[in-house]
């Protein structure tokens, strides 16, 4: 079935629509959750609360193509988990000046696999996980993310060369593919 | 430095796009997805009784104002009954006023009468100390064409409030209606009076009996003027209020 016609039939109250685009889409979007929350058990949480959120909001939402359904709800995801980050008051980043920013060794990560980068992300510290996530990840900008976490411009971008910098060191330290490859 | 962040953010070939593409991963998938769904389906379902139970409230609330609508109206006193029992009202108080001021000038009349014989006694008793006795006089006379008007004022509420029993919320209105009568009477110093001329023609004339009769509603009060006796000298004046009944 097409996800326009099963939007469609979402927001009209059918069940098994919103069944259907649950089932579809829960697995995507619990990756996304996982990526900003460490546990299983919030992961689902948050999962759950964001797709209550989407299905309830779902009359406002004008489908304009698969990505468009993907990218609203994925913003869900985030925003949900970023409160839950926020109730559980996981942001005590003490405010720290503009630190020097290391580039992300962009060849040593293309060379990993999806599920390696996800569990050397999954890895780093809340604060620096977070960070990096919506900078390197979602795209945004550290004013954005500043506002978003409640912390200065300058913490914002110090934890994200520290996030670099523990990234790159367990790049190294796991013995991932990249470190074996390299060593070849 | 700007360039690594450029290819940071524009990395979409990449590690990057290849997470995003990423559909699922093993041991990161939703472990019971049925039961997650029989969570969301039960938490969306309950927020639908719910605001299907507040329109219910809500319809019900309207169907009970609806029908206790016509109760509500029926205990309030429509606008044209009261418009009658001012119109009803309306001419008893001025039936009163007119009784009022027919009273007092009546009582002004009698006060005038009072004044000429009291100048007739003097003249026959020839007091020495003419202004006390007629200072006294006066004062007695003021007092005792009072009263009908002091009975008027008293009265006027009750007899209105009689008539508007039957309409039961008009105490109020009637309030604000009824004039309060009160009846100023002229004092009349002696000075005023003049000098005292010895006639006794005068006495004569007065002599006759007078009775001034004075109704008001259903009680009356009468006035009358004994005439004195030729042989003692004296002139005698009477003034009774009474009810009729």
């Amino acid at each position: 079935m097409e996800i326009a016609q099963l939007i469609k039939e979402a927001k009209q109250g059918s069940a098994s629509a919103q069944k259907y685009l649950f089932d579809l889409l829960a697995d995507k979007m619990m990756l996304v959750c996982r990526r900003y929350v460490k546990s299983n058990e919030d992961a689902e949480e948050v999962l759950l609360d964001g797709f209550y959120k989407f299905f309830k909001n779902l009359n406002h939402f004008n489908f304009q193509g698969d990505a468009a359904l993907y990218g609203w709800l994925k913003k869900i995801m985030i925003n949900e988990c970023l409160m839950l980050l926020r109730k559980k008051n996981v942001f005590t980043i003490v405010t720290e000046n503009d630190a020097a920013d290391h580039p992300l060794e962009e060849e040593a990560l293309n060379n990993l696999s999806a599920k390696e980068i996800f569990d050397l992300i999954v890895q780093l510290p809340v604060g620096y996980r977070t960070v990096f996530n919506l900078y390197v990840i979602e795209g945004m900008e550290h004013k954005e993310i500043a506002a978003l976490m409640g912390i200065a411009e300058g913490t914002s971008k110090s934890q994200l060369s520290k996030a670099k910098l523990l990234l790159q060191k367990n790049l190294l330290q796991n013995g991932t593919g990249y470190a074996k490859r390299k060593s070849k | 430095m700007e360039q690594g962040m450029l290819n940071e953010n524009q990395n979409k070939g990449g590690w990057k796009s290849r997470l995003e593409n990423l559909d699922e991963l093993s041991g990161e998938t939703c472990r019971d997805k049925n039961a997650l769904w029989q969570k969301l389906d039960s938490r969306l379902n309950e927020n639908q009784r719910r605001t299907r139970v507040v329109w219910y409230w809500a319809a019900a609330a309207c169907l009970l104002v609806g029908l206790l609508f016509p109760f509500i109206k029926g205990n309030r006193i429509p606008a044209d009954t009261v418009k009658v029992t001012a119109e009803k009202i309306q001419p008893a108080t001025n039936n009163l006023t007119a009784t009022a001021s027919l009273l007092k000038k009546e009582s002004t009349e009698q006060k005038e009468t009072v004044i000429e014989k009291k100048q007739a006694e003097n003249k026959s008793l020839r007091p020495l100390n003419h202004q006390a006795i007629a200072k006294n006089n006066t004062l007695q006379e003021e007092v005792t064409v009072k009263k009908p008007a002091d009975n008027l004022a008293q009265q006027q509420p009750v007899v209105i409030v009689d008539t508007v029993t039957a309409t039961q919320e008009i105490p109020v209105l009637i309030a604000a209606r009824t004039p309060v009568l009160k009846q100023k009477l002229k004092v009349v110093h002696n000075n005023e009076l003049g000098d005292i001329i010895e006639d006794n023609h005068a006495n004569e004339h007065i002599s006759e009996h007078h009775t001034i009769r004075i109704e008001f509603m259903s009680q009356g009060i009468f006035t009358s003027v004994a005439s004195s006796s030729s042989e003692s000298g004296y002139n005698i004046f009477k003034t009774k209020t009474s009810p009729s009944n």
